[in-house]
């Protein structure tokens, strides 16, 4: 089904167009988010907030660009409109919780968690750290960077949906990975 | 080959996204670094670390839970949805409300003002009843004397 005939299809409401159109983003839309939020509930959350906007906003299209660029960029503005919130929502709650733990900390001391499996620990705890540098990531470079990465994205794909050019996309990439690079360095250094 | 030089390189040898050749050569200096073969381990878990992320599957009832959830945003969307001059009625009316309420609350508080502005009594004697008006007071009041 060609651009123009999901456009129609999307704006008579019209299901089996609606049910192909999520057929065929579903999966690519929530490694999106997952890339963003890196937590699979909250990815599926998002990737349906996508869908139901796309439908509701069909008339909004403007046409100047392909359907699956439109689908990207709605899908990377809920990701990081979700994750601005839950700053908010973490900044909030951490001052609470700082609270609550000093509290239990003055009771009991502090309780450490036994590393049953070491292996699994330090891939558990490489995994927290290698979250944290790439949300650490500057805007651009997290978003070209996710794209590539988690969905397989070629170059001049992602430079259509940031609308940007090739070269600036790669070069935003090169940096992001150098970046993560330093990160993780610096994490087994004891820096991080 | 330097470490410093190999250490830059060793995030796209563990992506696997260099040319064959640099790729050898990388790898021919980790064999006999061990520095730089631990870096290129931990590159290589952050990497493994992404591909299992990246294998998280869906929930296979992903489209009927977003025709579920479309079907409560859409009536949502309708109930909510009002055109623009109703809006502006309904937030005009509610100003001249507030003005109406504001209005009634200062010419009730200048009514009370003549009570607040020095005390003042008088007696007038009619029927043998004393009325005095206490300024401070709001409303006259009447005393019964006792004779």
């Amino acid at each position: 089904m060609n651009d123009e005939a999901i456009i129609i299809g999307l704006a008579d409401k019209d299901e089996k167009v609606f049910h192909e159109l999520v057929k065929s983003f579903q999966k690519n839309i929530f490694h999106t988010c997952l890339g963003f939020v890196h937590n699979t509930e909250d990815a599926q959350d998002i990737s349906q907030d996508v869908f139901i906007e796309i439908y509701r906003s069909v008339n909004k299209f403007r046409g100047d660009s392909k359907i699956s660029t439109w689908v990207y960029r709605i899908a990377v503005n809920k990701s990081l409109n979700f994750l601005r919130k839950q700053k908010q929502i973490k900044n909030i709650s951490s001052i609470e919780q700082l609270h609550s733990d000093a509290k239990i900390q003055g009771e009991q001391g502090i309780i450490k968690e036994p590393a049953t499996d070491e292996h699994h620990f330090e891939k558990k705890e490489l995994a927290r750290i290698l979250i944290k540098a790439i949300d650490s990531l500057p805007k651009n470079q997290r978003i070209a960077f996710t794209l590539s990465k988690y969905d397989d994205m070629q170059y001049a794909e992602v430079a259509v949906v940031m609308d940007m050019s090739i070269p600036a996309v790669e070069s935003l990439i090169h940096r992001a990975k150098l970046n993560l690079q330093k990160k993780l360095f610096r994490y087994r250094e004891g820096k991080y | 080959m330097n470490c410093k030089r190999i250490k830059k390189n060793l995030i796209f040898l563990a992506e696997k996204s260099l040319p064959e050749n640099e790729e050898k050569l990388l790898l021919n200096h980790i064999k006999n670094c061990p520095a730089c073969k631990e870096k290129y381990e931990l590159l290589k878990t952050a990497e493994n670390i992404i591909s299992e992320e990246r294998s998280a599957e869906l929930n296979p009832y992903f489209y009927s839970t977003v025709t579920g959830k479309l079907g409560s945003a859409e009536v949502n969307h309708q109930t909510e949805y009002k055109p623009a001059w109703i809006r502006i009625a309904n937030g005009s009316m509610l100003i001249a409300i507030i003005a109406a309420a504001v209005i009634l609350g200062f010419s009730l508080g200048k009514n009370d003002s003549k009570y607040l502005s020095a005390k003042q009594s008088f007696n007038q004697s009619s029927n043998g009843f004393h009325t005095e008006y206490n300024v401070t007071d709001k409303k006259p009041t009447i005393s019964i004397p006792l004779y």
